[in-house]
């Protein structure tokens, strides 16, 4: 063969090459982008109101989400050791959110997995000795605080759908009624462009309040409705309360609202700002009637480090708690309350996976598989104390 | 790729015993045949015979020289027969009825794009919903289509053994195969791509050219530039970078052939085989770089040199048999092993295909004069003799085609033709299958057993449906009731069941109306009728008009639960409530006449397979 036709031969099969990776890259499988709208916020949470404290986390198999059955623990005010308190006949293993407000019946949802489209809610007024039974008509998204109640018994429940979708019930644990979307509200003029609801809360006046991302516009993402609102026609009576997020350098990118919980002082919560999952967290309280917000100066997040778990209450009512996560280090910042400074808590054990912060006192907790072992931290104190080991009947299997 | 996985789908006794039942009535079926042609051949011997007296000719009449098959032909199609066969064979393992969608068709797919998915999606549809026969047919028409092409060697009956080999060769590459993975990432020639099967149909495609053609170096050349052509393509990628296979480790994982090559090392097969596969495995972690390179230039090299041709096609043809051999051996760990092991993967055939074009250039001028002669059945037919007369002096009547039919060429027909009877015998309930939307039965039997029957008074209700409306097991008689127990909070099973209800109520047709499809509720918490309506809408049963969802209050429940013997019972932290998974059957006159384990199984196959079995059950109780 002559060395010409042997070029055109080499020639063809490199243009073939080409061919084929193009094709391949082409009919690669679409790889799922998260929704920048739909932030990912660490379910791993807890709140201690004058009543009590409760934490929701993760157990079993954490490397198998059919086989991690998320558990709701309880700490009445003034006793010194957890319970479990897991809603019955419900698979927790979609995971599990709770509304605890300062006064009143507690209400846990569970979040949907495998084939249940719609989110099982249960209360309790018994402190999680017996419950009644209801649900929410669509999924609950995956934010800590995408349930709300009322002292009056109230209830918010964010939802897919629309983005997301905030239902209202007065009461009933079955009967809800559409309240505002993300469409409707990233159509507001709210001081921030909303792109998802990330949190449901109630203020101290009883009107309905939610927290959100924002894309932008230098304002913390808070928004104020009434109860009287519902559907998109609704909307209108909507309205950005969030106080600036601007600092020294400008205007901050996104946001987004982790927490909102009314606490005995008022309302509190925790925030993200910058892109990506956050480089620096804020705190923020809204007090008095008319609500005034203020928050807190900013706690950096290193890179490669990401919020595990938070906790809102404790100390003098209006404490909130980050735990930072980093392979296998661990690091706490906590900020007592409106003019306050972020502290960096002692390192806690080795594994922890959630905190508490329980009056004077911080919990941390440390899962292995069925077995719960919880550690205190003493106010002023420089040392993690093991406290008490609980061990959970974790029903591997039974949900899968 | 074949082999891959484990074999999961294993186990099931029941679909197995069926596997083994359609193979032996099949096979019956084959050997009636087979007896058929042998009485069919024995008669025209004996009628030959008889005339060829009567003629006063001698018997058998010497035989007509017919010409001489190309050898390099000869090696391609008793090649391919034999792999055929092989691959035939393989797919008698236990494990293929079950394991083939799991452990086969769908590993072949999984990162392949959506349209070639939904194609895959096909051909698991069909062999799940009728694993038995799906595995039947699978191994009568691969062992037709071997012996057919190894009874049939020159003429049309050749060249139609090699159209149905590549025929169900581009069957088998689609949805079997997911097109050799050449729309996927991670494409390596060392793997397997562009198909072992996808060189069957090639092969078939050669075998199916004029007989001429094989009588000049021509084809031969071209053989052998086109498989140099594809080593250059294969190299071309195997060098392409940022594909993972320079890196025998990335991130702290092995690179992607050390991953594939360990994968193979976990299948179940002989010890020292997986040994030598891990070891190579460990090597190309330790060595990726270095292994890489010498594929690349191994692959670039035997490509050149078998496009060159001349004096080095026969190096390049030694080299290849040496690398295809270490790479089967080290890299495809040869195919077969794993329970579900379809065929030798691409070394094999890849080799046949190069030994064959070189003995078309090699040999071509020893054959091209003996083989220009064309034969045809009908060159096979002796030239009809001039016409004369008899013994008796009365001219003889010219012969029938029959008659002048050389004995061994009927023969060799008539296995032909045995051949293609193995192949429809295959195919028609492979056809069958793929047009029959519904599982079949055994599925769901294999998960649960089989229905029991019996007859008695079905214990009485009281409760309320989900419109809020009372229902008493009273108020259904003059209808057959299905009835089950279903958790409306439930995440897995009771949803599928639910499904299962609907598509049994849609097989059922206008019957339909006769029946009433029940629940009831099998939670001991959420058990409002709030709960079942939501469920209901779930399901998008809400607008079944046949349909009830029946609960009431935590006691009345449960003594529904201890009459049907069901337990419902709460599961605690976080697990969900359990119950048996139940359904009986009852009659238009208040009698359960069938109790059937509803466990729905895994899977679209299983849940489908339980609709036709209760739609089964349901005709059954409404008609005896």
């Amino acid at each position: 063969m002559r060395g010409r036709t042997l070029a055109v031969v080499v020639g063809v099969a490199l243009v073939l090459v080409v061919v084929v990776v193009i094709v391949q890259r082409l009919g690669s499988p679409p790889t799922v982008v998260p929704d920048p709208g739909q932030p990912a916020l660490p379910l791993v949470a807890s709140t201690t109101t004058g009543v009590q404290s409760s934490i929701v986390l993760p157990m079993g198999h954490l490397d198998d989400p059919l086989n991690t059955f998320w558990q709701l623990f309880l700490r009445p005010t003034g006793r010194s050791s957890w319970v479990l308190r897991t809603p019955p006949g419900v698979a927790s293993n979609g995971g599990l959110v709770v509304a605890a407000p300062p006064t009143g019946a507690l209400t846990a949802g569970f979040l949907t997995s495998a084939s249940l489209t719609f989110s099982p809610l249960a209360r309790t007024a018994t402190g999680g000795i017996s419950w009644s039974s209801g649900q929410l008509p669509a999924a609950l998204v995956g934010a800590p605080d995408g349930l709300a109640a009322a002292p009056d018994g109230s209830l918010l429940g964010l939802v897919s759908g629309a983005g997301q979708t905030v239902l209202s019930s007065t009461g009933s644990l079955s009967s809800w009624d559409p309240m505002v979307s993300t469409t409707a509200l990233a159509r507001r003029p709210t001081g921030c462009r909303v792109t998802a609801i990330t949190a449901v809360a109630f203020d101290a006046t009883g009107e309905p309040l939610v927290g959100a991302s924002c894309h932008s516009g230098g304002r913390l993402g808070l928004l104020s409705g009434d109860r009287s609102s519902s559907g998109d026609h609704g909307s209108a009576s909507w309205v950005g309360v969030g106080p600036s997020l601007a600092t020294a350098a400008g205007p901050v990118g996104q946001s987004s609202v982790v927490r909102l919980e009314p606490t005995t002082g008022g309302d509190a919560g925790l925030a993200s700002e910058g892109p990506g999952s956050g480089t620096s967290l804020v705190a923020f309280w809204g007090q008095g009637a008319p609500t005034r917000w203020t928050v807190s100066s900013r706690q950096p997040v290193p890179s490669s480090w990401r919020l595990a778990a938070t906790a809102v209450g404790g100390g003098g009512g209006q404490e909130v708690t980050a735990l930072l996560a980093s392979g296998r280090r661990r690091q706490l910042a906590t900020i007592g309350g409106p003019g306050g400074s972020w502290l960096t808590l002692p390192t806690p054990p080795p594994g922890t996976g959630a905190v508490a912060a329980v009056g004077p006192e911080t919990d941390a907790f440390v899962v292995s598989g069925s077995k719960l072992t919880v550690w205190t931290l003493g106010a002023g104190s420089a040392r993690w104390t093991r406290s008490s080991t609980i061990t959970v009947p974790v029903p591997y299997g039974s949900s899968s | 790729m074949p082999g891959m996985g484990t074999p999961s789908g294993s186990g099931g006794s029941t679909v197995v015993s069926a596997f083994h039942s359609a193979l032996l009535s099949q096979g019956a079926l084959i050997l009636l045949v087979a007896v058929l042609l042998l009485v069919v051949w024995n008669a025209l011997r004996s009628l030959q015979y008889r005339r060829a007296v009567a003629r006063g000719d001698s018997y058998p009449p010497p035989r007509r020289p017919l010409g001489v098959e190309p050898y390099a032909r000869r090696v391609l199609r008793l090649g391919f027969g034999f792999l055929w066969i092989i691959d035939g064979l393989l797919q008698l393992q236990p494990g293929m009825p079950l394991g083939m969608p799991t452990d086969v068709l769908q590993p072949s797919a999984a990162s392949a794009p959506g349209w070639v998915q939904g194609l895959v999606g096909f051909g698991v549809t069909t062999w799940s919903r009728h694993p038995s026969e799906a595995a039947a047919s699978a191994v009568w028409i691969q062992l037709g289509i071997g012996v057919f092409l190894l009874v049939a060697p020159r003429g049309r009956w050749s060249q139609a053994a090699a159209v149905m080999s590549m025929g169900w060769g581009l069957v088998v590459w689609v949805f079997g195969e997911a097109f050799g993975g050449i729309f996927s990432p991670g494409l390596t020639f060392l793997f397997g791509a562009p198909g072992g099967v996808l060189l069957y149909v090639v092969g078939g495609g050669l075998l199916a050219l004029p007989e001429r053609l094989w009588s000049h170096r021509h084809l031969g050349r071209t053989i052998l530039g086109s498989l140099g052509v594809l080593l250059l393509v294969m190299a071309g990628l195997q060098a392409w970078p940022g594909r993972g296979f320079w890196q025998g480790m990335t991130s702290g994982r092995p690179g992607t052939l050390a991953g594939m090559v360990q994968q193979m090392a976990g299948t179940p097969q002989p010890h020292p085989l997986s040994s030598l596969v891990s070891s190579f495995a460990s090597f190309d972690q330790a060595h990726g770089l270095a292994v890489n390179l010498f594929a690349v230039v191994v692959m670039a090299a035997i490509g050149l040199a078998l496009v060159w041709g001349g004096r080095f096609a026969f190096p390049a043809l030694v080299a290849l048999v040496v690398f295809a051999a270490a790479d089967w051996l080290l890299i495809e760990d040869m195919g077969i092993w794993g329970g579900t092991g379809t065929d030798p993967n691409s070394m094999i055939p890849l080799v046949l295909l190069a030994v064959s074009g070189y003995l078309a250039v090699v040999r071509a001028p020893a054959t091209e004069d003996a083989a220009v002669t064309e034969v045809s059945p009908a060159a096979a037919i002796a030239a009809p003799a001039p016409a004369g007369t008899g013994p008796d002096g009365e001219p003889l009547a010219p012969r029938p085609w029959w008659d002048r039919l050389d004995p061994g060429h009927a023969g060799r027909i008539l296995a032909a033709v045995g051949a293609v009877a193995i192949v429809l015998v295959g195919t028609a309930p492979m056809v069958a299958a793929s047009v029959n939307p519904h599982a079949d039965t055994l599925l769901a039997q294999s998960v649960n057993g089989p229905p029991t029957v019996i007859d008695g008074p079905a214990p009485a209700f009281h409760l309320i449906d989900q419109a809020g409306q009372a229902v008493a097991l009273s108020d259904l008689r003059g209808y057959t009731v299905a009835l089950t127990f279903l958790d409306p909070v439930c995440t897995t099973d009771c949803p599928a069941i639910a499904q299962e209800f609907r598509v049994a109520n849609q097989m059922l047709g206008a019957s339909a109306s006769d029946v009433r499809f029940v629940a009831v509720v099998a939670n001991p918490t959420y058990n409002s009728v709030a709960s079942v309506d939501a469920f209901d809408r779930q399901e998008q049963l809400q607008d079944q008009s046949n349909w009830l969802f029946l609960t009431g209050s935590r006691g009345t429940l449960e003594n529904v639960w201890s009459d049907y013997g069901v337990n419902a019972s709460i599961e605690p932290a976080g697990g969900m409530a359990s119950h048996a998974d139940l359904t009986y059957v009852i009659d238009a006159h208040g009698n359960t006449r069938r109790a059937i384990d509803s466990d729905p199984g895994d899977g679209e196959a299983d849940e489908s397979s339980f609709s036709t079995l209760l739609t089964e059950q349901i005709t059954q109780v409404m008609h005896s």
